[in-house]
């Protein structure tokens, strides 16, 4: 991994000095704060007088007054370092007439731009074959099908669908759990070992797989089903939401088509995010980071995971993913800086046109009333640096 | 008796500062057989001070209920209260900074 220069480090770290008699001011309103709470039995609520509370109070009401203190410096110094985060105190120190404080705290990294035409990126075109289409509706009619149970003394067969009790038994052959299982027999999508134990079973057979460790699982075969696919027809169409079984070809064909658009056009932009992070590695701050992994997990399905592995896998893969987001945005949001990239009103209705907004008019007028009509600029504007990167980084095409 | 076992405590309350800073009149929990000369001698003693004139009370006792399930529990104690009114010029130190 490259070294990152400390400049393009989002973190950073402060020293400040505070004079103790700012402390001393700020202890006197801190005891008026409490005066304002403060029970005494022998005093009505807020009649407590001052020096007694700072009397009772004494240690509270100085690390309020410090941290209170501290806190003034830091909205002084917020606008100075653009700082975009928390501000965490990592040590405070008592001197003869100050404190030292060490804060920590996160700004936008500088970002250096490279040369974009010294930049060669390739540009993947996939093509939509037949056999895509076709894959994609037998994947449809898996969807659709029915599952029939074949006769008690059939012995299973590949592409077969199995339901089972299975019984978990730890190395001292203790019951550990015991569940009905659904499984697929397919030899590439199953464990090998449960593959070979389950050939040749029938009904009402029993299973073993014996695992290194000395823990088994036993499979009472309960139910073997085969999958019926509907016949494919004008009918299967009709029920999919198509005319005819034409139309709907070509309407697939067309979404893959699409997509496969999509992913390409995805791809592309990656590499030539990756190539320009390559050249000028920076640390984007972790607050950024953090809420982009929140909206990424906010719009999707969150899967339900049963091992710890796993969950901790996708949460890895996600929060990489918010990653390179926030690198992209920074890094487009430099490129809108330094080459004071605008937009015109016109290219703000084309972008929403593109979006599929069919009264681009209506929705800018409605997103000014909510308050939004920024955040869409700010788009409009990203996808203008993106495009002037794209013109400038050489692509070599790949059609796939 | 000993001296230091007249004074128990000051009285710090609304009430008892206001005396304090208006009539130079101190408040203190003292012993229940301590007397007003041996108050006034345990003051001048204690906090080396010179003390005019001692007033005493003693305090009824209370009904104390249970905080949790609001029943009468018993009485608070029976004490002792003196008023402590020190000659023009004097005050308590120790009870200045309240």
């Amino acid at each position: 991994m490259a070294v990152i220069p400390d400049e393009r480090k989002a973190l950073r770290e402060l020293k400040l000095q505070i004079e103790k008699l700012k402390v001393l001011e700020e202890e006197d309103k801190v005891a008026l704060e409490f005066q304002k709470f403060v029970e005494i039995p022998g005093f009505r609520k807020g009649k407590v007088p001052i020096s007694l509370i700072k009397q009772k109070y004494k240690e509270d009401i100085k690390n309020e007054a410090i941290k209170s203190a501290i806190r003034q410096k830091i909205d002084e110094l917020r606008s100075e370092y653009e700082i975009v985060s928390d501000v965490g105190i990592k040590d405070i120190h008592e001197a003869d007439n100050s404190y030292e404080v060490l804060i920590e705290f996160e700004v936008i990294p500088k970002i250096e731009l490279p040369d974009f035409t010294n930049i060669q990126v390739d540009r993947k075109i996939y093509k939509v074959s037949d056999l895509d289409v076709a894959e994609y509706i037998e994947n449809l009619r898996k969807k659709f099908s029915e599952e029939v149970k074949v006769e008690e003394d059939r012995e299973i067969q590949d592409d077969d669908i199995i339901i089972a009790k299975m019984e978990d038994y730890d190395k001292d052959g203790n019951l550990v759990s015991s569940e009905d299982v659904y499984i697929e027999y397919k030899k590439d999508e199953i464990d090998e070992r449960l593959y070979r134990a389950l050939a040749n079973k029938k009904v009402n057979d029993i299973a073993e797989v014996k695992f290194d460790d000395g823990s088994r699982q036993v499979f009472k075969i309960q139910e073997i089903k085969v999958r019926k696919l509907p016949e494919l027809n004008d009918e299967f169409a009709q029920i999919n939401g198509y005319m005819d079984l034409e139309e709907m070809k070509q309407k697939i064909r067309e979404m893959l088509e699409k997509e496969a658009k999509v992913r390409g056009e995805f791809e592309y932009e990656t590499q030539i995010i990756d190539k320009i992070y390559e050249a000028y590695p920076f640390q984007p701050p972790s607050k950024f980071v953090i809420n982009a992994y929140e909206n990424i997990v906010k719009n999707m399905e969150v899967p339900k995971f049963n091992r710890k592995e796993e969950e901790k896998a996708f949460q890895e893969q996600v929060l990489s993913l918010a990653y390179k987001s926030v690198i992209r945005e920074l890094i487009l949001r430099e490129v809108i800086k330094q080459k004071s990239i605008e937009v015109s009103d016109e290219e703000v209705i084309e972008y929403l046109k593109q979006r599929g907004e069919e009264n681009p008019e209506e929705y800018i007028k409605r997103s000014k009333q909510r308050g939004q009509y920024e955040s869409i600029i700010e788009s409009v504007k990203m996808k203008k640096a993106f495009d002037y990167i794209k013109n400038l980084v050489r692509t070599k095409v790949i059609v796939e | 008796m000993d001296l230091r076992d007249v004074i128990i405590r000051p009285i710090i309350t609304e009430k008892a500062l206001r005396y304090r800073d208006n009539y130079k009149i101190y408040v203190f929990e003292v012993h229940m057989d301590a007397n007003k000369s041996l108050v006034k001698e345990a003051v001048e003693k204690l906090f080396d001070v010179k003390v005019e004139k001692v007033r005493t009370c003693i305090m009824k006792p209370k009904p104390r209920s249970n905080i949790r399930n609001r029943r009468r529990t018993g009485y608070t104690k029976t004490w002792k209260k003196a008023y402590v009114k020190l000659k023009e010029g004097y005050s308590i130190k120790a009870l200045e900074g309240v």
